[in-house]
């Protein structure tokens, strides 16, 4: 085995340079969000720090409902999303399907397609249909809308999982005469879990940064944190110390529930499967 | 009897000055009586005086001439016809608005700011929603199209296109609102400033402005003096010749100061402001004529910054101007003032100036949607926003000129000398002076084709 | 399979088969009818049938054409260096035996939680001329190495420079994170396997790895692909004027043009060139199921 103490600098050296180059861009968001005063001549640090933009965004923003927005739309999203592609993920993914009849397969490439849909033409699909059946500026609406492209990111992930899972452990459940729900329950998804939590995971950060969506068919009641971002950095406006400093009103709680995310998950690892 | 011999000879002393005057048909309208008052007249000859304008701004047409409120306003509302009190009863019965507005921080500050001040006022509760022009002007035409009578917006900013977007699609409420409002008369009587055209998109009275930007020569004044700089709006090319690299405006598509200063080059290049003001758009004048105008951009593309790339946004290049990355550039006043005031530009090095004969800036402001569900508060609200007190607030927060002149008079001189600030005297310069606007659909096409035309590399 | 357990399986997918119907379909026959001019939904369509915005789209001398090239190319110079990233970093820690903890595992995700907004805004501020890359990329470039007069333009640059950079900083955890859990899962003993039987780590990866991965592989450089492919925000922010991203295109032309047509024509054409790639995808797929 190449594991020799004296070679463990490399380990150091290359995961400290992962970390900076993670971190450098996300130090420059909060050297901006804190910069009251930075001539681009004293390129190399700010002058003056302060929280002036913090104050501005307060009082000038809905921030926190903008951010319970935010939030909430996402979580829905998530639950919906991974509703709807748990079972479908299983008669795609699982080993024991064997071939799947024509109509499954084309369902399961169909629903590909959101991921090479532009948004804005979703949006302005979806516009006159909305204003039709009366979801525009709506909650649902927008949850709706958002899980569009979260689906198929959460499948592809979920249906990955379910590969990964020995055909033998249903078919001995099922020897054993358990019922489908019970061999979905017990078996799969204690297995896929980690499918399930990347997939979720990325269903929520998608509609957590989603903004064109929101903007066309949530305005002007639903208003979340990226359309107030993308108030500061759209062509027209780029302002990068109050969009920095409105990132990090999205960023931090982000990242802190990602961090407790994180750790739950792995106190619970029910992770190593293919054994 | 009076009246018109005083007309007359106001327009007699006004031709004087205008060595042009003898073949202008001026005489024949006095005679046929049409036009009796000296504003009036005086509009006129503002609108014909662009033959001359040299000498039309020397005649001495005063559109701040305004007229006192009446002071028997009531008298002459039939009952079925609702006054200004009415209105104000009828706003607080309603007593809720929805405004709606997009534009950068300082404009979102400004307008929060403005709507919180009013339904304090007004005791109207207020919502302001900022949005982006497109999906507010979307969402009223869906809901007109969609035959909903209970719209979810009552006042909605605009710029010219989507101002005729929203026009053309049954949005507007077509009232002549403008005309409603008591503090409507103090905005100076120009036929540019939002009474007749916005953008030159016709109004009817139905558009309030609120905030007039102005596009600026921008330049380093600690490398240049003002004598160095282009006195004319088309002395940019020679300019950047002897100052390699030093120049650059941004893409036409994502920043106003970009188009702006274009739709002026296409006024001086090709034509003259006459042949486009108050005229339809016909799309043949821009295929035949425009050459000169593609030909100059694409020989000033060589002399440019980095040749071939545009900064993305009137931000982008305030940003390489405040980085000395670039010296000159056209821009906002908002813009570099924002720079000012947020510390990412040193006042120090900002010189800034509009050239000859002018780069024609919008007024960009509010009208209200034909489905709006509570007209009366949106015009109570349109009311206080043309106030002095309210209109103090647009050079204040945005770093912009007020609509309204007197609320540029009664700023601090120190506002006024604000290195942002182009002009001091706005009533001489702007009320009296040489003014004009964009043509919108002129400008719309302009940009539809600046990419293919000088961007793109074929 | 018994038609029990057929009937099973579309119930299983009945909820995704009806939100596809209604929630992409909708969308999706729209803007197939609009780029035919057969809608009215947008302010510019004719409302009859028409081929025009077709032809334009592939007419070679209008830009259209130009567009969807340098989105594949961007795409695919950000798909490839994204992934190998993510690849080389999960397989060093693989085989350095580098536990993922927490902390680690959590700061790897971190830009995947940044606001793709202000992560564009960010690498605008980190690449323009007087931002850090920027100053070290020109003291590099034109001070050290005297290589031009005159630094390239890192942002709004003709050839996508700082798409590719910003892009790659974005994906590249989600190729690891897809890839790493694979390697957790791979059995361990077929690797010591290999190894008594004394292949070396290039060997190991190459016919061990990389085969047993391939469906992870394949789906985190699809996704990675179209994920790109579509991104609007850091094109919209730090693209140049031209050449422009298909979907800056569609917007540019939609929204601040209102030429619907175009903008219908380009995302009809931007879905099938995505479907061409997805359906490659799926033969890719059911070869890497069979030899998973």
């Amino acid at each position: 085995m190449p594991k020799r103490s004296d070679s463990r600098w490399v380990d150091w050296l290359v995961i400290g340079l992962v970390v900076w180059l993670i971190l450098f861009p996300v130090v420059v968001v909060f050297l901006y969000a804190f910069a009251t005063k930075w001539f681009p001549s004293h390129w190399w640090w700010p002058q003056e720090f302060g929280i002036n933009w913090f104050r501005k965004i307060l009082t000038s923003n809905n921030i926190v409902t903008a951010m319970l927005n935010s939030y909430l739309i996402a979580a829905v999203v998530t639950l919906a999303t991974i509703g709807v592609t748990f079972p479908a993920a299983y008669v795609f993914g699982a080993r024991t399907q064997g071939n799947n009849g024509s109509f499954i397969q084309l369902v399961e490439g169909f629903s590909n397609i959101p991921l090479a849909f532009p948004t804005i033409t979703v949006g302005i699909g979806l516009l006159p249909f909305y204003a039709k059946i009366g979801l525009l500026s709506s909650f649902p609406g927008v949850v709706l809308a958002h899980m569009i492209m979260a689906v198929p990111y959460a499948l592809r992930a979920m249906v990955s999982s379910f590969l990964m899972v020995p055909p033998e452990y249903e078919e001995a459940a099922r020897n054993l005469g358990a019922s489908r729900a019970l061999i979905l329950r017990k078996i799969y998804l204690p297995l896929v879990w980690p499918g399930m939590m990347a997939g979720g995971i990325f269903a929520f950060s998608w509609s957590l940064n989603e903004f064109v969506l929101i903007l066309l068919l949530g305005y002007p009641n639903i208003e979340t944190i990226p359309v107030q971002v993308y108030q500061f950095v759209g062509g027209y406006y780029l302002h990068p110390q109050q969009a920095a400093a409105l990132g990090l009103f999205l960023l931090v709680p982000t990242l802190a529930l990602m961090f407790l995310v994180e750790r739950t998950v792995k106190s619970s690892a029910v992770v190593p499967a293919g054994a | 009897m009076t009246d018109k011999t005083k007309g007359k000879s106001a327009i007699a002393r006004k031709t004087r000055t205008l060595p042009e005057a003898d073949e202008l048909p001026v005489a024949g309208i006095a005679r046929r009586g049409f036009i009796q008052t000296a504003g009036t007249a005086g509009l006129s000859l503002t609108m014909l005086g662009f033959i001359g304008r040299e000498e039309a701004h020397a005649a001495a047409f005063k559109p701040d001439l305004t007229m006192e409120p009446n002071p028997h306003p009531t008298f002459g509302y039939p009952n079925w016809f609702p006054s200004w009190d009415e209105i104000e009863r009828r706003a607080k019965a309603e007593g809720k608005l929805n405004v709606s507005a997009w534009g950068g921080p300082e404009t979102k500050d400004h307008f929060g700011k403005i709507c919180a001040a009013f339904e304090k006022a007004s005791g109207i509760k207020t919502t302001y929603t900022h949005g982006d022009w497109f999906a507010a002007q979307q969402q009223v035409l869906n809901e007109v199209k969609d035959k909903k009578e209970q719209g979810s917006i009552d006042a909605i900013f605009l710029w010219g296109k989507p101002f005729s977007n929203l026009m053309q699609g049954g949005g507007v409420w077509e009232v002549p609102i403008l005309d409603i409002l008591p503090n409507g008369r103090k905005i100076a009587y120009r036929p540019e400033m939002g009474r007749f055209v916005h953008d030159m998109v016709p109004t009817y009275g139905t558009f309030v402005p609120h905030v007039n930007w102005q596009d600026c020569y921008v330049y380093n004044k600690k490398k240049f003096k003002r004598e160095d700089m282009p006195q004319k709006v088309t002395g940019v090319l020679e300019w950047a010749k002897e100052n390699k690299g030093e120049f650059s405006y941004c893409d036409v598509n994502k920043g106003g100061s970009g188009h702006t200063w274009v739709m002026m080059l296409i006024y001086e290049l090709t034509g003259g402001y006459e042949k486009y003001a108050f005229r339809p758009f016909v799309k043949e004048i821009a295929d035949k004529d425009w050459q000169p105008l593609w030909d100059y951009l694409k020989e000033l593309e060589q002399y440019c910054y980095k040749p071939g790339t545009y900064p993305q946004g009137n931000n982008a290049v305030a940003q390489l101007f405040a980085a000395g990355e670039i010296t000159f550039c056209p821009n906002w006043d908002a813009v570099m003032a924002q720079g000012v005031i947020g510390g990412t530009l040193d006042p120090e090095i900002l010189g800034l100036f509009v050239p000859e004969p002018g780069i024609y800036s919008p007024m960009d402001g509010f009208t209200i949607p034909v489905n709006a569900p509570n007209k009366a508060a949106a015009l109570v609200f349109l009311n206080y926003i043309t106030s002095v007190e309210a209109q103090m607030q647009v050079p204040q927060v945005i770093g912009a000129y007020p609509v309204v002149t007197e609320a540029w008079d009664k700023q601090t001189d120190k506002e006024k000398n604000q290195p942002y600030h182009p002009v001091k005297d706005l009533r001489a310069w702007r009320d009296l002076g040489k003014m004009g606007a964009r043509h919108g659909e002129y400008m719309f096409h302009m940009m539809t084709q600046w990419v293919d035309k000088i961007a793109r590399k074929n | 399979m018994s038609p029990r357990r057929q009937l099973g399986n579309l119930l299983l997918i009945a909820p995704l088969t009806i939100f596809l119907l209604v929630m992409v379909m909708v969308p999706l026959v729209i803007a197939m009818l609009s780029s035919f001019g057969l809608t009215t939904v947008a302010p510019g369509l004719p409302g009859h049938f028409t081929l025009q915005g077709y032809r334009d789209f592939f007419d070679p001398s209008k830009p259209s054409l130009q567009a969807l090239w340098f989105t594949f190319k961007v795409t695919l110079i950000t798909t490839v260096i994204s992934t190998s990233l993510g690849l080389g970093l999960a397989l060093f820690m693989h085989f350095r035996k580098i536990r993922l903890n927490a902390a680690l595992s959590f700061l790897v995700k971190v830009p995947l939680f940044m606001p793709y907004l202000v992560t564009a805004f960010v690498f605008w501020v980190l690449l323009y001329p007087r931002g850090y890359i920027g100053i070290i990329f020109e003291i590099i470039f034109v001070e050290f190495f005297r290589l031009a007069e005159e630094a390239p333009a890192l942002v709004a640059d003709p050839y996508g420079i700082a798409i590719i950079v910003c892009g790659s900083w974005m994906r590249f955890p989600y190729a690891f994170v897809i890839i790493h859990g694979l390697l957790q899962m791979l059995d361990p003993s077929l690797e010591e396997a290999a190894r008594t039987l004394g292949a070396r780590t290039g060997r190991i990866v190459r016919r061990i790895h990389l085969p047993l991965l391939g469906y992870g592989l394949l789906s985190a450089v699809l996704l990675n692909f179209l994920a790109l492919f579509i991104a609007f925000s850091i094109p919209f922010v730090l693209g140049a004027s031209w050449p422009q991203f298909l979907s800056v295109f569609v917007y540019v032309n939609a929204k601040d043009q209102g030429n619907w047509l175009a903008g219908y024509t380009t995302s009809v054409v931007y879905i099938c060139v995505a479907l061409a790639i997805a359906y490659f995808y799926t033969r890719a797929l059911a070869k890497a199921r069979k030899h998973a």
